[in-house]
């Protein structure tokens, strides 16, 4: 008998970058959004349960407006969604778990609030591990008790936290060997917000990118479990931004073009969170200038772009000779581009009047 | 630059007008004092430095004395290479013309300010309203004027420091790299303050950081409340959770109540029945107590009353026998009565009698006996008296010599040892050794000692068969011991027939035998004194003792016979065996006496005993009357004694099976009533303690929830972010502004270590000229230390070591010409590409006549030959060796004009 379910987590809904200011609240939609295609994958691929991994929502004092959206995409799941609160959202009183608009949901959606083994359909047994505070020591997983010899069923752990690859000093830390302690088919994690897979356990990673550190984000599990065979794990994008950093020395016209390339290469334009931090070298002339304007202009439709680069610094500034020749010198020996580069601008102005 | 001509007009002393023309090189211009020299320099500063439209009083200063005349100064010179005409005229009509050659005549350029301005330009002034010396550019240091200090200290910093600009933009040479530089200068100063390295209040950079600081607190702020949200949630989980134990125990305690309740309510039936009992018990009890009182009673009665019947008989068979007993003591005390008084003090009386005639018997002996020694002292006294005075005779009848006497004699006869012998000492000592044994004579005879022969005068020898020897003999020494020797030979023989002796011997024997005498009759004559001491009156003695001895016969007359023939020892035995009779008796008398007051006193004891016993009885049989009469009167209510100790039985028993049933219920007082309610007070007292438990987490729980929406916690989370993305921001413009400003940091620094290079590239062409100038005036120095502004510092000394003299330590001649030698050491630097002008009005007059010789021969043609030098002086002769124009000053009353 194999079950098949869909395991996602880490939506931090309420989640809102810092350089997007006052766009915020349009944020919270491609987040919503992500989540959407998820339960919409989910019911198209008639999983026969939800795992929601923790983190929900990025803080226990999220909007009210935000919970009831979750709560509406959970409920258009029409299937069973267990949902586990995680540091981010911990089980605490009057916090988001309490509130009317969680508290009103349609009875698919289970919050899982002790550490109780649930009966799954498909005669599969949860074990799950609600967090109830935003930081600890404890592994979280040590509730799941041991398979009961003579238990055939399927036993899938789920819980939130970090594998204790650093020798539990992380938050949370998860035992590596949990699955095989506690007789485990599957573990599912959350809190990793990139794609992490290690033998029956699992962090789906965030469905939607949260940091230009996120490795592998945007993603959802499809897990499908069959006692006594190994798990069969299908990753799905969700995700839509693609947000991406890029910090390049550009000497001459060649470097431009290679930038040019690798944002071509990043796909949709307005999907994009673009850091670009061009450095311009003294070689680079007029052509190559106005090629990395050119691109920063195409750039102007990306969900988010901050071009961080200097003043620009006109091409073939002729410095005059003597004294204003020599400080040149010594600054470009020095390696002070900064205040080459700042010499350059006043003497192009000058020379310009 | 290059001054050609120089007219003057309306100026001070100059009222009409007048011209001087300069040469390329040397122009003396001389006159005496206030000729005007210095009035002709003044002109040329105003043109080239004071805007033509000023009317400042300095301006209305140069209008010749009581006029209102427009001063004028017309200025022809060359610069870079141009030709240049300046006019210029002050107050009245003012203008400013401002020419430049054009072929063979002048073209008219600007006019007016514009003419001012360019005018400045040209000599590389700052252009300004004001004429100081720091907006003077280049020849502020070129020229020396008067009335102005050679070395101001205070000022010349300043100055100096805007001469060096003058020199560094001189060797820049473009105007717009000195426009790149200020733009540098304002780009620094924006965002520094003067002090590099500290951030300009209200730059951006200032602000900016400001700003973020600001933000910081604030973030920092959200950050303290939202962990304080934390701190109350958590309390509150472990107060829900308490609450959570706390309700869950109290439920378990209300059913522990409620069963307690129940176990109470079945000990409140088994309660009444055992209060009943208890009452019951007691009654039963209390009714067996009054009977067994009343048997008690009775039986108490009636043993009294036997008890006292026994004592009445004891007491009646106690007084028969006192009375007898009484009677017995009289009997008693007669018997010891009649005894001491009629046996014992008789016999008593004849002891003490027989003991006073024996103690006389003894006494009358011990006289008789007195007598008789008595009389025999009487005799044996006279006896010594008659020794005594025989003694006596004997001494006064020997011839001896008295103690004194004989102590003389004894002297007399150590003095004539001692001069015998003092005489044969002195005598000559003859011996005479003969081979053979012959008689010798000596006449007169000599004494010999040994086979000597003692010679104290002169004495004749004859040896047989040998002849006479004649010996002169001894000196006058031996005649007069001889004399004393015969006077002592003849006072001892005279005391010899005193005492008719013939030896020294004899007269001994004399003084001891009277000796001996003298001690017999003291030794008789102490035995009397003491003899007579012993008895007075020995007489008298005997007298009485007789007397007494008669008296005492009489005594012991009844007793005479009995020791006629016993010693004294007897008689005294006698005596005192009598004497312990008479006592013993004595004794014997006393006891009888006592026994007969004993038995007197127990006579009157054993009466009275009689008498209580009788009295007793009587009490005794009233109170076995009483008695009789209690116990009838209780057994009145029961019948009889028998009837009262069977209704007591009967009682006792209903009392005991009471007690037994009350025993039973108390014993299980604990398990039915004690136990059930002290369970119940336990249970109730845990339920309230946790229901109090319950109601105060309640509380808290509340305060908690209370605190913690105080907080507002969604709001604080909301601001936070948004400081989080605003601080994000200020972050990095704080960063951009900081590296921009670090980069304009950097360039100034970069450009001001450049300026500095480049002055100090200027400075050692400058020392190197001055350093040359100075050994040529005196030859003590080494060369001039200047600093990189081209201040002179001090002097280096070629003696001492290169020891450095500070300038201010040198004379004020000294000074005032390393200054000038400064002064035209940059003048002949600058000169190397275009002439300078130099003007020295009135200087070095405190020069010696040896350094103004070298200064005239050898230094100012040197600066002559790459510059133009205007030197005024009121003393030419010194420059009389100097080639080049003079000129004297118009108003010195010889006008020579080199036009």
């Amino acid at each position: 008998l194999a079950i098949t379910f869909l395991l996602t987590a880490d939506w931090q809904i309420g989640m809102r970058p810092r350089f997007l200011d006052e766009r915020s609240a349009e944020y919270h939609r491609i987040r919503l959004d992500a989540a959407q295609r998820a339960i919409a994958y989910a019911k198209v691929r008639r999983v026969d349960f939800v795992l929601l991994a923790g983190d929900t929502f990025d803080h226990p004092l999220v909007p009210d407006a935000l919970i009831e959206e979750v709560v509406q995409i959970l409920a258009a799941a029409e299937l069973p969604v267990y949902v586990l609160p995680g540091n981010h959202d911990p089980l605490r009183p009057g916090e988001v778990w309490d509130r009317a608009e969680w508290r009103n949901a349609p009875p698919n959606v289970h919050l899982c609030r002790t550490t109780d083994e649930i009966e799954l359909p498909g005669g599969a047994v949860l074990c799950p591990c609600p967090l109830t505070q935003k930081r600890s020591a404890e592994d979280p997983t040590q509730s799941i008790r041991r398979r009961t010899p003579g238990d055939e069923r399927i036993r899938i752990g789920l819980a939130h936290g970090s594998l204790d690859r650093l020798g539990g000093k992380e938050n949370f830390p998860i035992a590596s060997d949990r699955v095989e302690r506690a007789g485990l088919d599957f573990l599912a994690l959350g809190d990793w917000h990139g794609l992490t897979i290690q033998g029956r356990t699992a962090f789906p990673g965030t469905h939607e990118t949260t940091s230009f550190a996120d490795r592998e984000p945007g993603n959802v599990l499809f897990v499908t479990l069959e006692s006594g065979a190994e798990p069969q794990i299908d990753v799905s994008p969700v995700g839509r931004l693609r947000w991406h950093s890029l910090n390049r020395h550009l000497a001459d016209l060649t470097d431009v073009e290679a930038l040019e390339a690798e944002i071509q290469a990043l796909g949709p334009i307005p999907d994009l969170v673009l850091h670009v931090k061009p450095s311009l070298g003294s070689g680079l002339t007029s052509e190559g200038r106005a090629r990395l304007k050119a691109i920063k202009e195409r750039l102007a439709p990306a969900y988010h772009l901050q071009w961080d680069q200097d003043d620009e610094v006109p091409a073939d500034v002729e410095m005059p000779a003597g004294l204003l020749m020599d400080v040149a010198a010594t600054l470009f020996d020095a390696g002070e581009e900064d205040a080459l580069a700042l010499l350059r601008r006043l003497v192009a102005k000058e020379q310009a009047r | 630059m290059i001054l050609r001509r120089l007219t003057v007009r309306h100026w001070r002393g100059y009222r009409d007008e007048h011209t001087f023309a300069f040469d390329e090189g040397f122009n003396l211009l001389y006159g005496r004092n206030e000729a005007g020299k210095s009035t002709l320099f003044e002109a040329l500063v105003r043109a080239f430095f004071t805007n033509h439209s000023s009317s400042a009083r300095f301006v209305k200063a140069m209008q010749p004395v009581g006029s209102s005349l427009a001063p004028t100064v017309e200025v022809e010179f060359s610069a870079g290479g141009r030709e240049y005409r300046l006019v210029k005229r002050f107050l009245s009509k003012a203008s400013a013309e401002l020419h430049t050659r054009d072929g063979g005549g002048w073209r008219l350029n600007h006019t007016s300010d514009e003419a001012d301005r360019e005018a400045i330009r040209i000599v590389q002034g700052t252009p300004s309203t004001s004429d100081k010396l720091e907006n003077r550019g280049l020849t502020q240091a070129l020229w020396t004027l008067q009335g102005e200090p050679a070395l101001p200290k205070e000022q010349w910093t300043d100055v100096v420091k805007q001469g060096l600009g003058g020199l560094v933009d001189q060797a820049v040479q473009t105007p717009e790299e000195r426009r790149i530089l200020t733009a540098i200068d304002r780009a620094f100063f924006d965002v520094w303050t003067a002090a590099i390295g500290k951030a300009k209040a209200g730059s951006p950079l200032s602000q900016a950081e400001d700003e973020l600081a600001r933000r910081r607190a604030e973030l920092a702020e959200c950050q303290a409340k939202a962990e304080r949200y934390e701190e109350h949630t958590a309390r509150m989980q472990e107060l829900i959770a308490r609450q959570a134990e706390l309700t869950a125990a109290l439920r378990a305690r209300e059913i522990e109540l409620e069963q307690a309740r129940e176990a109470a309510a079945g000990a409140e039936a088994f309660e009444r029945e055992l209060v009943e009992q208890e009452r019951a018990a007691a009654d039963a009890a209390h009714a067996a107590e009054r009977v067994r009182t009343d048997l008690e009673a009775v039986q108490a009665a009636i043993a009294q009353a036997d008890k006292l019947e026994s004592e009445r008989a004891r007491a009646h068979a106690e007084a028969e026998v006192a009375e007898r007993e009484a009677s017995a003591a009289r009997v008693r005390k007669e018997f010891h009565r009649g005894r001491w008084q009629s046996e014992l003090t008789p016999a008593r009386l004849a002891a003490e009698a027989r003991r006073q005639a024996l103690d006389d018997a003894e006494r009358a002996r011990e006289a008789g006996r007195r007598i008789g020694a008595l009389r025999t002292h009487v005799t044996e006294l006279g006896s010594l008296t008659e020794q005594l005075r025989a003694a006596e005779r004997t001494v006064g009848g020997l011839q001896a010599p008295s103690d004194e006497e004989h102590q003389s004699f004894v002297r007399l006869t150590r003095d004539l040892g001692f001069a015998e012998a003092s005489r044969a000492a002195q005598a000559i000592r003859v011996r005479f050794d003969l081979d053979a044994p012959r008689a010798i004579q000596s006449a007169p005879t000599v004494s010999r000692d040994g086979d000597e022969f003692l010679l104290t005068h002169a004495v004749t020898f004859e040896i047989e068969g040998v002849g006479r020897v004649h010996v002169r003999g001894g000196g006058d020494d031996v005649a007069a011991l001889d004399q004393k020797l015969r006077a002592l030979r003849e006072e001892r023989d005279g005391v010899y027939r005193r005492f008719g002796v013939d030896s020294d011997e004899a007269l001994h024997a004399r003084h001891l035998e009277a000796a001996n005498l003298r001690r017999e009759v003291e030794r008789l004559d102490r035995d009397l004194r003491v003899l007579r001491k012993k008895e007075t009156d020995p007489e008298r003695e005997l007298a009485r003792l007789e007397s007494s001895l008669a008296q005492l016969g009489a005594g012991a007359q009844s007793v005479a016979g009995e020791v006629a023939e016993r010693t004294e020892d007897d008689i005294r035995a006698l005596r005192d065996q009598a004497g312990a009779e008479a006592k013993r008796l004595t004794t014997e008398i006393e006891a009888a006496q006592k026994s007969e007051q004993a038995a007197d006193a127990e006579t009157d004891r054993l009466g009275q005993r009689a008498a209580e016993q009788r009295n007793a009885v009587a009490q005794l049989a009233a109170r076995v009357e009483a008695e009789r009469r209690a116990a009838s009167q209780v057994l009145a209510r029961y019948g009889d004694l028998d009837l009262l100790t069977h209704r007591a039985d009967e009682t006792t028993r209903t009392e005991r099976t009471a007690a037994e049933r009350l025993a039973q219920l108390q014993r299980d007082h604990d398990l039915k009533i004690r136990l059930p309610r002290r369970l119940l007070e336990s249970a109730q007292r845990a339920h309230d303690t946790l229901a109090g438990e319950v109601t105060r987490a309640e509380n808290d729980l509340r305060v908690q929830t209370e605190l913690r929406r105080e907080l507002r916690a969604a709001e604080n989370q909301a601001r936070l972010e948004e400081l989080e993305a605003e601080i994000d921001r200020l972050e990095r413009r704080v960063e951009r502004l900081a590296r921009d400003a670090q980069a304009i940091k950097r360039l100034k620094e970069t450009v001001d270590a450049a300026r500095r290079a480049q002055t100090a590239a200027l400075v050692q062409p400058v020392a190197t000229q001055v350093d040359r100038w100075l050994r040529m005036l005196n030859a003590d120095y080494a060369g001039l230390g200047l600093n990189e502004e081209l201040l002179p510092t001090d002097v280096r000394t070629a003696r001492f070591e290169g020891e450095s003299l500070p300038l201010e330590s040198l004379s004020y001649g000294a000074q005032e010409q390393v200054t000038v030698l400064v002064r035209l050491a940059i003048a002949l630097l600058l000169g190397r590409d275009e002439r300078q002008l130099v003007v020295l009005d009135d200087r070095l007059v405190n020069a010696d006549g040896h350094r103004m010789r070298v200064f005239c021969a050898q230094i100012l043609p040197e600066v002559a030959e790459r510059c133009q030098v205007i030197l005024a002086t009121c003393n030419d002769a010194q420059y009389a060796g100097v080639e080049g124009t003079r000129m004297q000053v118009p108003q010195d009353g010889r006008v020579a004009l080199p036009v």
